[in-house]
């Protein structure tokens, strides 16, 4: 989208520390004076997002539509738009369609990691997990992969990654360590946390759907899918505290282009 | 959010938006069961919004089916996206819902106005 002459690009921080909060409405409240055409939020360094951060962007909002000044976010990650999709607050907010610059947040610079690999530390919160997941989708999107298999991938991560907040009794503050690294033919994750042993593979349900639908189903159905949209899934403890959980998918073989 | 339109004293039409997951799982069952307790014997389930569903959501569908059938109703899904499909199918779970096209063939199905 072009900018108009006339915005105010203020950036949303990462961290919304009472500190930082107080910074943000302020630069915020300085915008408002400038009586500028809009003013754009960018949202770039969210990596997730947070009530905090939910509540300041709904504030910003309240406060710039009182004004009378049009206010759109930009540099949306996939995490943040499902967040206030989930939320029911998409329609609310006015959201640049592309989030390219998005990929270069300053954390994470492209260049400086290897292409074919992802690396993410989250929380051990479901929020932090879809923040994540939508850096992953940035990420698998850009490897040109077919659309399930992206979809596949995405799920997994989910549903491992809500596991283990569920099941491991790690604090929200408490990390877990995500990896994801593409090879000439397979595509494999690797999950670690320092919570409670908790072994995925070791007490699968038998999944059979009349059953499920006569016994009214709704637990187990996570390692079903698990199972069935990767090609291996493995489980160890290492050093007595730490639970690593590695899953393998094979990919279909890469076409090259020529023109 | 899950919205709702009343089609007859047996038959609704519930629409979750873009995702159904571990957030809003039990939004679904709950409006479900509250249909159910309002009498619905058929839920009409139209899922054009929906984009995601994770096992929860899953779910949240499955745990109802049952509780319709045997008041001798069903729940039907329509609008089934290519992603939402390939879920059920992972699961083996088509052959076993009630899954049509669209609304209009969703309502066809259901004894409205009878």
């Amino acid at each position: 989208m072009p900018d108009k002459k006339n915005s105010s690009f203020i950036t949303v921080p990462a961290d919304f520390d009472d500190d930082s909060l107080d910074g943000f409405f302020h630069e915020l409240s300085i915008a408002i004076g400038d009586r500028p055409e809009e003013i754009a939020l960018d949202c770039s360094l969210l990596e997730h997002a947070t009530s905090r951060h939910i509540n300041a962007l709904w504030d910003a909002l309240t406060r710039t539509e009182r004004a009378g000044i049009p206010m759109r976010l930009t540099s949306v990650s996939y995490g943040l738009k499902r967040v206030l999709s989930v939320l029911d607050l998409a329609g609310l907010f006015s959201v640049d369609r592309e989030d390219e610059r998005y990929d270069e947040a300053p954390h994470a610079p492209a260049e400086s990691r290897p292409s074919e690999r992802f690396e993410a530390e989250m929380d051990a919160r479901i929020d932090a997990v879809v923040g994540v997941m939508g850096r992953l989708h940035n990420f698998l999107k850009r490897r040109n992969m077919g659309e399930i298999t992206v979809f596949d991938l995405e799920t997994v991560f989910y549903e491992v990654a809500t596991n283990i907040c569920r099941h491991s009794g790690l604090e929200d503050h408490r990390k877990i360590e995500f990896s994801a690294d593409i090879g000439e033919d397979e595509i494999s994750f690797r999950f670690a946390d320092a919570g409670e042993r908790f072994d995925p593979t070791g007490n699968t349900p038998e999944f059979e759907p009349r059953l499920a639908i006569r016994r009214r189903q709704s637990r187990g159905i996570g390692l079903v899918m698990i199972q069935r949209m990767m090609d291996s899934i493995s489980y160890e403890r290492t050093d007595g505290k730490y639970n690593v959980v590695t899953l393998r998918k094979r990919l279909a073989p890469r076409v090259e282009v020529v023109e | 959010m899950i919205a709702r339109k009343q089609v007859d004293e047996n038959v609704i039409v519930l629409s979750p938006e873009k995702v159904l997951d571990n957030h809003n799982a039990h939004e679904m069952s709950e409006a479900i069961i509250q249909a159910q307790s309002e009498g619905c014997k058929y839920v009409i389930l139209n899922l054009s919004s929906l984009d995601f569903i994770s096992s929860a959501g899953v779910g949240s569908i499955l745990g109802s089916v049952g509780s319709s059938r045997v008041m001798g109703g069903d729940i039907i899904l329509c609008h089934v996206s290519g992603k939402i499909r390939h879920v059920l199918d992972i699961l083996d779970l088509c052959e076993f819902l009630t899954i049509v096209q669209d609304e209009e063939a969703a309502i066809g199905m259901c004894p409205v106005g009878r």
